[in-house]
């Protein structure tokens, strides 16, 4: 029930949630000097800005990216705002891209420096990615860099209310993420969460949850996916599976409204044996 | 492909109903015309192309120009790629050449080829990675770009790094590159140069045909990246003419464009999702009429679209978003001087769809076939803001205006919503047409007969 109840709750919320930011105003940081104009940009034209890399922000529904170079000293980088429109979104493109797990950051949910040349943040429903072009951008002067962008952006710094929907029992640290599209590179899977789980033989593998489409409920993508996988019964429950390429087994199983994944299992046994340890 | 004779094509006429569907807006019947043989319409014509298999392979391959390596036709994009397993599928399916760069997903796209890498022999893949040159990038950061690309990518070297969004002229010289691409050859790190250009998105870059034919004629770059597709290809033949001309490698992106629905619009009565984006926009400080104005020309440029797809939909015979995506393929390997089009292969199926596109050619009778039904339509087509009949009229009946409404209910279903339209013209509408001598014969620079088919809208959208 708990599930249930917090994805009723995320869908009552959505819209105050989104309503409640807005990003009009470029940040301004006390001791940057901003170069030029500020350059902004939305789904339409964002490829104008960064050319194919503009898909994968498409993907997960960007709204606008803002951008301007900013000076301090010797430093100079471009800072590109992303208003992903929801956390989700944010922090979907924000795993996606960042080259290692984060930490956390005062005033922001989290963030990644990579000397010398990058530092990247997660704020609510936005996401920042700072480019050094002039200078080498060191872990230090990344933080503080971040931390005054974080303290210039509006929103809360905790992370997406939908992860609580992912099971926490034997979850990885720092290795959730969100794919709106093509979750294992599935045609039927789109907007999946997902973490890495440790299992009881040591190994980890990958358990999911599976967001109802938007407007849509989730006894309808169990409908959808019933129609295309294999059906078992076990323990009194109906699980779904299907082969991936070269990745095994992925099952699915509908528990407390939503519905519970896992990827990777080598053969039936092992599926329904890490899908009830996922249940529990 | 077809088993069906182009002549028994050419013999069945388009239904009323579905020639309307054609063009947008064009209509047609017996009278409106005039007799002349149609071919049958895209629901109704089998496929240019072949079926979705999963044991389909790549069955044509390509030299890519100078580098001289055979490339399949069909190359694999990974812009928002994150399953390593689907480039080793496509790799298993004959793909051999692999595009991405350090910007797709902030290097997660060459992470993700590093991982496949494992599984597919090195010297039998070509990978095409870039990155984007600013002003001050020097060599030595040049160099360190393109070594952690090789880390991401889990290899020794990369068969070529290019530059990627060049916009100018000017940047094809940019000194960090080229030094650091002369640096890194010497070392075994790169083997080839490239470009890459979508087009301008300032008021100082200069055109993709500039640039990309530039490149061609420069000498030091080998292969280019162009976007190329049936919509967008005046631009592209030249940049193709003058690599051919200079052995230089074509690698084709966004092959895919168009779109078979538009949503149309009502200021006064937004769709749900009109009425999202209109809140999106004033949420983040626009006003109302302002977010109605960007909604208006996102509106129009969609329309553009739609309107410029529809001809190609027809020819082809397309039904479907995914059709038209194939379909769109399609036509893009059917140009030997496109050595590999890159399709953005992120879900097995996607493999499954467009690999047994490889290899396939038109023959004769699906060329003449395209063509004849290219001729039909070419009169019978209302291009969408074109107006030029405007003012032929005696009795001010905005024709363009009313074959709109016309596409809005046989184009899109959007039935309701066309006779309200058509109603609200009132005392302008085709109603004079009915009596009226024809002033407006030959008016259409297109070859529509124009009082025919104001004849017909006015039935259909009253109802008569």
């Amino acid at each position: 029930m708990r599930r249930l109840r917090l994805l009723t709750a995320i869908a009552a919320t959505a819209t105050l949630i989104s309503c409640s930011q807005q990003i009009s105003d470029f940040p301004v940081l006390e001791g940057w000097t901003q170069d030029g104009e500020v350059l902004s940009y939305d789904a339409d034209n964002l490829w104008e800005y960064i050319n194919g890399a503009a898909e994968l922000f498409l993907e997960y529904d960007v709204q606008t990216c803002q951008t301007a170079d900013l000076s301090h000293g010797d430093l100079t980088v471009t800072v590109d705002v992303y208003d992903m429109g929801t956390p989700l979104n944010a922090f979907g493109i924000f795993v996606r891209e960042r080259p290692a797990p984060g930490a956390p950051l005062p005033g922001a949910t989290e963030a990644v420096v990579s000397p010398p040349y990058q530092a990247l943040l997660l704020k609510d429903a936005v996401y920042v990615k700072v480019n050094a072009i002039e200078g080498e951008l060191s872990e230090t002067a990344g933080r503080e860099l971040l931390e005054a962008l974080a303290a210039a952006l509006p929103g809360q710094t905790y992370y997406p209310a939908e992860l609580d929907l992912l099971p926490q029992t034997g979850v990885v640290a720092g290795s959730q993420g969100y794919k709106r599209e093509g979750y294992l590179g599935l045609t039927e899977l789109s907007h999946c969460l997902y973490a890495e789980y440790a299992g009881e033989d040591g190994e980890t593998y990958e358990g999911f949850v599976v967001l109802p489409e938007p407007g849509s409920s989730p006894s309808s993508t169990w409908e959808a996916l019933s129609g295309e996988w294999t059906s078992v019964e076990h323990q009194d429950r109906t699980i779904l599976f299907n082969e991936v390429p070269y990745r095994g087994l992925v099952g699915v199983v509908q528990s407390d409204g939503s519905l519970l994944g896992i990827a990777g299992a080598a053969d039936q046994a092992e599926l329904l044996k890490r899908l009830e340890s996922l249940l529990q | 492909m077809s088993d069906e004779s182009p002549s028994a094509r050419e013999q069945s006429a388009l239904s009323r109903r579905n020639f309307m569907k054609v063009g947008g807006a064009a209509l047609a019947g017996g009278a409106a015309l005039g007799g002349s043989p149609l071919p049958a319409h895209a629901g109704t014509r089998p496929l240019l192309f072949p079926a979705p298999r999963q044991d389909a392979r790549v069955q044509s391959h390509r030299t890519l120009g100078r580098t001289g390596w055979q490339v399949s036709d069909i190359g694999m994009g990974s812009v928002p790629l994150r399953e390593s397993s689907v480039v080793r599928y496509a790799y298993d399916h004959g793909v051999n050449y692999f595009d991405t760069a350090e910007g797709y997903g902030n290097g997660a796209a060459e992470r993700a080829i590093g991982e496949a890498m494992q599984h597919m022999q090195r010297d039998k893949i070509f990978i095409a990675t870039k990155g984007r040159m600013r002003d001050s990038d020097t060599t030595e950061k040049v160099v360190e770009r393109v070594r952690q690309s090789l880390e991401r990518l889990q290899t020794d070297y990369v068969d070529s790094y290019s530059i990627h969004l060049c916009t100018t002229v000017e940047r094809l010289s940019h000194p960090g590159y080229h030094a650091a691409m002369d640096q890194l050859k010497a070392e075994g790190r790169v083997r080839f140069t490239g470009v890459t250009y979508h087009g301008p998105g300032g008021d100082n870059d200069d055109s993709m045909a500039d640039v990309l034919v530039a490149a061609a004629e420069d000498g030091r770059f080998d292969t280019e990246l162009l976007v190329y597709n049936f919509l967008n290809h005046e631009e592209g033949d030249r940049i193709l003419a003058a690599c051919k001309a200079n052995n230089v490698g074509t690698t084709a992106m966004k092959t895919a464009p168009g779109v078979l629905k538009v949503e149309p619009l009502d200021p006064e009565n937004l769709t749900e999702r009109q009425e999202q984006y209109v809140e999106r926009l004033t949420r983040r400080g626009s006003s109302r009429e302002e977010a109605l104005q960007r909604l208006e020309a996102r509106t129009k440029r969609q329309q553009d679209l739609y309107d410029r797809t529809q001809p190609f939909v027809e020819q082809y015979g397309l039904a479907t978003e995914e059709q038209l995506r194939l379909g769109s393929i399609h036509w893009v390997l059917q140009n030997p001087d496109m050595h590999t089009a890159c399709i953005a292969f992120t879900k097995f199926d996607l493999v499954d769809k467009v690999i047994p596109l490889s290899g396939t050619q038109l023959g004769a009778a699906e060329q003449q076939m395209l063509e004849h039904t290219r001729l039909a339509l070419n009169d019978q087509y209302c291009r969408h803001g074109c107006a030029s009949c405007a003012g032929s009229c005696p009795y001010g009946v905005p024709v363009s205006t009313v074959m709109r409404y016309a596409y809005y209910y046989e184009g899109q279903g959007y039935e309701k919503y066309a006779m309200t339209k058509y109603a609200g013209l009132q005392g302008n509408d085709a109603t004079p047409c009915l009596d009226c001598a024809g002033d407006c014969d030959g008016a259409c620079p297109h070859g529509l007969d124009i009082q025919p088919n104001m004849l017909q809208v006015h039935d259909l959208l009253t109802l008569a």
